[in-house]
């Protein structure tokens, strides 16, 4: 197909790839939360000077074949680590035509995002027999910074970029490489922390109970009490209990709601320190475990602390 | 199903004393009735909420209105939920003053409190009985120019956090739209038979919703039913069932699923267990316990295998390692029994004489 041919059609048939973007970009962020991987998804069509821009600067002979990222998609993960993972997550969801990706010398710096071509999942209103391809590319914040800015400089200009420049930015890659697995290092090595499992449950906790109440709270006997409410979660992984936690508190919100309000740090009855637990975020997690597993819990709870601390959340819950 | 008591909220009270009544041939102390409704302060209020709550969750039992029983309660508190014009106020001295008539000289004297409320939105009565409790308060305070405490002798504490003499019902406007009012009572003397007639049932007019027969025999059924659904170590199974069994026929007069689950059961299968109970109709709080209906089945343990072999075997052998269960490598179970065979008979496979009209016939032939 011409370049003038290629770019009729494209006018023609944009939108359809508008809404391939579009549906591609959901269904990865929606996987991708389920799995709780953190990413960025944004999906966009190419503009028509760009399709045209491309096929001039690639001299490309059949730009509608040779253009296969009419529709992209970019998968920007948090941290190296969960590369593989988001790769999985488009592989689960797609069906896959290609997949690219560059496996560095030891000797070689460069760019190592990945880049799958996959269909987009077809709408009522799309052509069955020719569905829409969109490239996804997944890769690092760092990476996405590198391939953006290397793109605006070498291939976006009108004057030919001096030899410094894509000097400057062959010395970035060695940047972009020891950012992305220094990021890494300080991931695993916070994940390796003995307190870790409970700081992140006190950090879903406190964003849910900040909905009910707006207070500080006292950190460290927060992280004290979670350490009991850690051993009666048990085998469940975190990820999957700040779910359950946040079904809880979707379901029971009026009842949580009442409570705070009644007995929580700003009332009449908190003010006093008798119900000291309630002005703190890891009530939310007492009260789910009260509901679910209050034998389990008050099991664990007399081996450090008093029933006292407990009593009044069992008995506000109405907990048997 | 149980109410969920931690959506109880409190809108309004009101407390009347009734004292001890006396003999019959002395007058007694007058009421002291309540003209208007008690200032509620929100710490008052949420205070009250969350003890009600507590006692609610930890003991309350169905009841239903028993007409033989001849009270005003009933109507009072039917009246009262569906709109009478009868005001709070007036309704709860009407019960006051029922109170006092229900009791005799043993019935210690105390405050009858009269709580306008809601239950998980919907608008419900409860009636509460306290008696008075002693106790000491210590204050800060300066003699001479010398720091101590001030120790006052209490003897009009109500209600405190540990107390054990109050007497509770609830009852909502659902309850009270039934031909028949229904609702929950919490009181500590309830399992016993001669004092819980004085507030369940000449003061409020009901009784207990379910017979104690057929409450300990749903309690037996369905741990029987916990245990083979729930519990897959053979070990461990055998060792509940022995509990079960052991718990109906011991001298205690009461059950109750915590305390059993507290009692017999491993940690990880406690809240699974009271769970299966109470969602099947076993009442969380403690109840008399009757094995009237179960007797039969109390003596012996009976296993049976997938291959048809069945075993029973006397619950002390179960108890003393005669008979013993375990896992074998490959999931299965093994039961074992180490003693003396005393004789080893022929008999029929289960069934087959059912299976076989034939057979009958000629035993009816053959007599």
């Amino acid at each position: 197909m011409t370049l003038e041919a290629a770019r009729d059609r494209f006018i023609r048939e944009r939108e359809r790839f508008v809404r391939a973007a579009q549906v591609v970009e959901v269904t990865v962020q929606r996987e991708a939360a389920r799995r709780h991987l953190k990413c960025h998804v944004e999906g966009r069509a190419k503009d028509v000077p760009s399709f045209i821009k491309k096929a001039l600067v690639k001299h490309y002979e059949d730009p509608w074949t040779e253009i296969t990222d009419k529709a992209g998609v970019r998968v920007v993960a948090e941290h190296i680590g969960d590369l593989d993972d988001l790769v999985e997550v488009v592989k689960d969801t797609h069906c896959v035509l290609r997949e690219e990706g560059k496996n560095l010398a030891p000797n070689e710096l460069g760019y190592s995002g990945i880049h799958l071509q996959v269909l987009a999942p077809v709408e009522d209103d799309d052509d069955p027999d020719e569905p829409v391809e969109v490239e996804v590319q997944v890769r690092t914040a760092a990476q996405d910074l590198w391939s953006r800015t290397s793109h605006s400089l070498l291939y976006k200009p009108l004057l030919e970029a001096p030899a410094s420049v894509a000097r400057s930015l062959y010395r970035l890659q060695a940047l972009m490489e020891l950012f992305d697995h220094e990021v890494q290092r300080a991931v695993e090595e916070i994940s390796a922390h003995p307190e870790y499992e409970k700081a992140q449950l006190l950090r879903a906790a406190e964003s849910l109970f900040h909905v009910f109440v707006a207070a500080d709270y006292n950190q460290e006997l927060s992280l004290e009490v979670l350490t009991v409410a850690v051993d009666a979660i048990g085998g469940e992984d975190f990820a999957g209990y700040a779910d359950r936690l946040a079904e809880f508190v979707e379901q029971n919100a009026t009842k949580l709601s009442d409570i705070y309000e009644d007995y929580g740090p700003l009332s009449e009855q908190g003010r006093d320190g008798s119900y000291l637990l309630i002005g703190q975020p890891e009530s939310i997690v007492l009260f789910e475990l009260l509901n679910r597993t209050p034998r389990l819990l008050w099991n664990n709870w007399r081996e450090r602390f008093d029933d006292g601390l407990l009593q009044p959340l069992a008995d506000v819950w109405g907990a048997q | 199903m149980t109410p969920d008591w931690g959506r109880l909220k409190i809108d309004r009270v009101i407390v009347h004393e009734v004292p001890k009544a006396r003999a019959s041939q002395v007058a007694n102390t007058p009421l002291t009735l309540s003209q208007i409704e008690s200032p509620l302060p929100d710490d008052v209020r949420t205070y009250l909420q969350e003890r009600l709550r507590a006692v609610l969750t930890a003991g309350a039992r169905d009841v239903v209105e028993n007409p033989t029983a001849g009270s005003p309660v009933p109507a009072a508190v039917r009246g009262y939920l569906q709109g009478s014009p009868t005001t709070f106020v007036a309704m709860s001295q009407q019960l006051a003053g029922h109170l006092r008539a229900s009791q005799t000289g043993v019935n210690p004297g105390g405050l009858l409190m009269a709580v306008d409320c809601e239950l998980v939105k919907e608008r419900a009565l409860s009636i509460v009985k306290l008696e008075h409790e002693r106790g000491v308060r210590a204050q800060t305070t300066t003699i001479s120019g010398k720091a101590t405490y001030d120790v006052t002798y209490l003897k009009d504490l109500l209600f405190g956090s540990k107390t054990r003499v109050f007497k509770v019902g609830l009852f909502t406007t659902t309850a009270a739209a039934k031909t028949l009012l229904t609702g929950a009572v919490v009181d500590k003397q309830l399992t016993g038979a001669a004092v819980a007639e004085f507030f369940l049932h000449r003061f409020l007019g009901c009784q207990l919703a379910e017979d104690a027969a057929v409450t300990t025999q749903r309690f037996f059924l369905q741990t029987q039913d916990f245990i083979n659904t729930h519990v897959e170590d053979p070990a461990q199974k055998s060792r509940y069932e022995v509990a079960l069994l052991a718990e109906m026929q011991s001298a205690r007069n009461q059950l109750s699923v915590t305390v059993f689950a507290d009692d017999y059961l491993e940690p990880e299968d406690r809240d699974n267990f009271v769970s299966h109970m109470t969602s099947n109709g076993v009442p969380p709080a403690t109840f008399d316990k009757s094995v009237v209906l179960i007797e039969g089945q109390l003596g012996s343990v009976s296993i049976d295998f997938a291959r048809r072999v069945k075993v029973i075997a006397p619950r002390d052998t179960l108890e003393d390692g005669t008979v013993t269960m375990d896992s074998t490598e490959d999931g299965r179970t093994r039961l074992q029994v180490v003693d003396e065979v005393r004789s080893v008979k022929g008999r029929a496979s289960p069934g087959r004489r059912r299976t076989h009209p034939g057979d009958q016939t000629r035993a009816s032939d053959e007599s």
